[in-house]
């Protein structure tokens, strides 16, 4: 291969060198723009852009080190080399000229082959960094575009709800930060904070697929469990074994009140509750998402009660890691400090991302971390979340007159939600996909009550404090565990009526019934049970129990928005 | 004798690469040495530690290009006094400098 032609600044004061090395660049085929002193050769380097510059160290007006030093600036990005023209003998004199940005030395007397040598060597190493930036600024331009997908995935969520905020690491895809919120038709809303292993595309490569399972799922009513069921088997199918997610998943339930926490890997977060500035831990008691075999994947969430003013706090390891200019971390323990040195009603998002500056003494873009905060929905009323319309979705075929009998045996009452497949169903009826929130809300309240107070005979007044609260959930879990011979028998019927059309549920268990003509006064205490009937009513045309108080029906008109 | 004070084959090399440019090049140099010897005598005579030891890298350089060996060496000399700040009793050497660059051309004058 032939030398390329290449354009080379000779900067010496000397006349008679400077006519040498012209005449020698010139025999061997570059152009050559010789000066006299430091300051005409930075002005030439600047207007001519030269592609190697050869240089006397002691020159007049501007000496070889300084003009070093503003062509190195000038140069910015893009490697132009320097090399020394010097007969000096001294060790340090050396030595400064390297700091200064030179990248070889020539001494006199010159030697036509050394010199040829050296700038071939020197231009095969300008190629090679001309090639490297060309393929970093080639990997740029295709992580932007990945993190442009990667945005619209996740900002399809709710994740600009009024109850969330949150940081994510401005570099979260590489670092494998993901955080996703969606709302279920029904109006509970889900929330995962999700740290893949490793870095870079590999690392963000599996949040494409949870991502996708996440919003698909949550938006056809399937709760945090067969999520997180599904997102953990398509990520052991999926990634390499070194590769998994390291998550916390919650479902703010506002059916129940209650908080449901999933944490599988993650730094333990924790709920803040604000009126008495109390915390409880969420400690991480599950393998992380895409480790375990479908079969092995363990659900034992923690459940708290939901109060207006509680928070829950997650945040991704980053934030223990945060550093100061000594290199000392943060650490999970001046995190916990936070919170429990803080007056209530200090805004406690706000206190944390500021002192994590504070402690790092950098600037907002360094922020290296993710942290997320969730409270409950200010207005919890369920009625007003659930009639909240998804009329966005594309509405298909519609089937508008017929009907279904399912029945849940004891081995699917233990494993199964049928509510999702139902709402599927359902929502095939002409119009009725607009009313899906609504839909969902009465579903899951029939549901919830044939199983945990028909099938499995637990009071709601239990929930009357924060210990029966606890204790409830504990006695649906081993009464589910223990089940034997129960069923939930439900029948749903779609009768097209004018301008819209007819639900009618019914749905029966195998419980004893209960005496739903005095189920009326713990309707005065809402917040804890007797609720659901009321809500009922409130939805739905008719609500009717039978004798003895184990079947319900309930019926529900629609009619279609003529548009 | 003159291999002692001149690098023969070293300037022939220059020659056969300069070519056309050969003759231009020596009374380039015996114009630029002369004004480096008078530099680097009032700087000295000034006592100016700074310019001397520039004047006398510059005149050691460019000697050195053109193979004067001998002129290059006694110029190292001074440098070195100079960056040591030590002018006084370098005038035997700035005498042999002069001396040294009058022979020097009359060298490359026979070389033409």
């Amino acid at each position: 291969m032939s030398q390329p032609r290449l354009r080379i600044l000779v900067a010496d004061d000397s006349a008679s060198d400077r006519l040498i090395m012209e005449t020698l660049l010139k025999r061997l085929g570059h152009d050559v723009i010789a000066v006299k002193d430091g300051l005409e050769a930075v002005q030439r380097f600047e207007d001519s852009r030269p592609d190697l510059v050869l240089m006397d160290v002691m020159m007049p007006e501007l000496d070889g080190i300084a003009a070093a030093r503003q062509m190195r600036e000038l140069a910015d990005k893009e490697l132009v080399p320097i090399i020394f023209l010097t007969s000096l003998h001294d060790a340090r004199d050396l030595a400064a000229c390297l700091d200064a940005g030179g990248d070889d030395f020539l001494s006199k007397p010159y030697n036509p082959v050394i010199l040829q040598a050296k700038i071939k060597a020197f231009s095969r190493l300008r190629r090679l960094h001309t090639e490297v930036r060309r393929q970093r600024e080639y990997l740029i331009a295709e992580q932007h575009a990945a993190k442009g997908i990667f945005d619209r995935i996740a900002n399809q969520g709710e994740l600009s709800a009024a109850n969330i905020r949150y940081l994510l690491s401005p570099m979260a895809i590489f670092n494998g930060d993901v955080l996703l919120a969606a709302q279920q038709p029904g109006g509970d809303m889900l929330v995962i904070l999700g740290d893949f292993t490793g870095h870079g595309l590999p690392a963000a490569i599996g949040i494409m697929p949870m991502a996708e399972i996440f919003y698909g799922m949550v938006a056809k009513s399937f709760g945090l469990e067969a999520v997180l069921r599904e997102i953990n088997t398509r990520l052991k199918t999926v990634l390499p074994a070194s590769v998994f997610c390291c998550a916390t998943a919650v479902q703010m339930n506002y059916r129940n009140r209650h908080i449901e926490i999933w944490a599988g890997g993650l730094p333990d977060g924790l709920v803040y509750h604000t009126s008495s500035a109390a915390i409880t831990p969420i400690p991480s008691t599950h393998l992380p998402l895409g480790v375990l075999h479908p079969d092995q994947f363990r659900y034992a969430p923690m459940i708290v009660e939901m109060h207006a003013h509680d928070a829950v706090y997650l945040w991704s390891d980053g934030i223990s890691e945060t550093s100061n200019p000594e290199g000392e971390m943060f650490g999970e323990q001046r995190l916990l400090d936070l919170f429990s040195a803080s007056e209530n009603r200090v805004d406690m998002f706000v206190h944390i991302t500021q002192s994590l500056r504070d402690f790092s003494q950098q600037g907002i873009q360094t922020d290296d971390y993710s942290l997320v905060e969730i409270r409950p929905r200010k207005d919890f009323n369920l009625p007003e979340i659930a009639s909240r319309l998804h009329q966005s979705e594309r509405q298909p075929r519609s089937i508008g007159n017929w009907s279904l009998e399912y029945e849940l045996r004891a081995e699917s009452l233990k494993v199964s939600d049928p509510v999702p497949l139902l709402m599927h169903m359902l929502l095939q009826a002409p119009g009725l996909r607009a009313h899906g929130g609504v839909i969902h809300t009465i579903l899951s309240e029939l549901y919830s009550n044939a199983l945990e107070h028909g099938v499995l005979g637990l009071s709601s007044r239990m929930k009357d404090d924060a210990d029966g609260f606890r204790h409830y959930y504990q006695l649906r879990a081993e009464g589910l565990q223990a089940l034997q011979d129960a069923s939930v028998r439900i029948r749903a019927e779609v009768v097209p009526v004018q301008e819209g059309g007819l639900l009618r549920l019914r749905m029966k268990d195998s419980g004893p019934g209960f005496d739903f003509n005095h189920h009326g006064a713990p309707d005065q205490n809402p917040a804890y049970y007797g609720r659901g009937l009321t809500l009922l009513k409130s939805l739905c045309r008719r609500v009717e129990y039978f004798v003895p108080g184990n079947e319900v029906l309930v019926e529900f008109i629609w009619r279609e928005q003529s548009n | 004798m003159a291999e002692l004070y001149l690098d023969v084959v070293l300037l022939e090399e220059l020659r056969d690469i300069l070519e056309d440019e050969f003759p231009s090049l020596i009374s380039t140099y015996i114009q630029d040495s002369g004004v480096r010897v008078d530099d680097l005598r009032q700087a000295m005579t000034r006592g100016d530690t700074e310019a001397a030891r520039k004047a006398a890298h510059n005149l050691k350089g460019s000697s050195a290009n053109l193979g004067l060996v001998y002129l290059a060496d006694l110029c190292r000399i001074v440098e070195d006094a100079a960056r040591a700040g030590q002018l006084a009793g370098q005038e035997a050497y700035m005498l042999l400098i002069q001396q040294e660059q009058q022979h020097a051309v009359v060298l490359l004058r026979d070389r033409l």
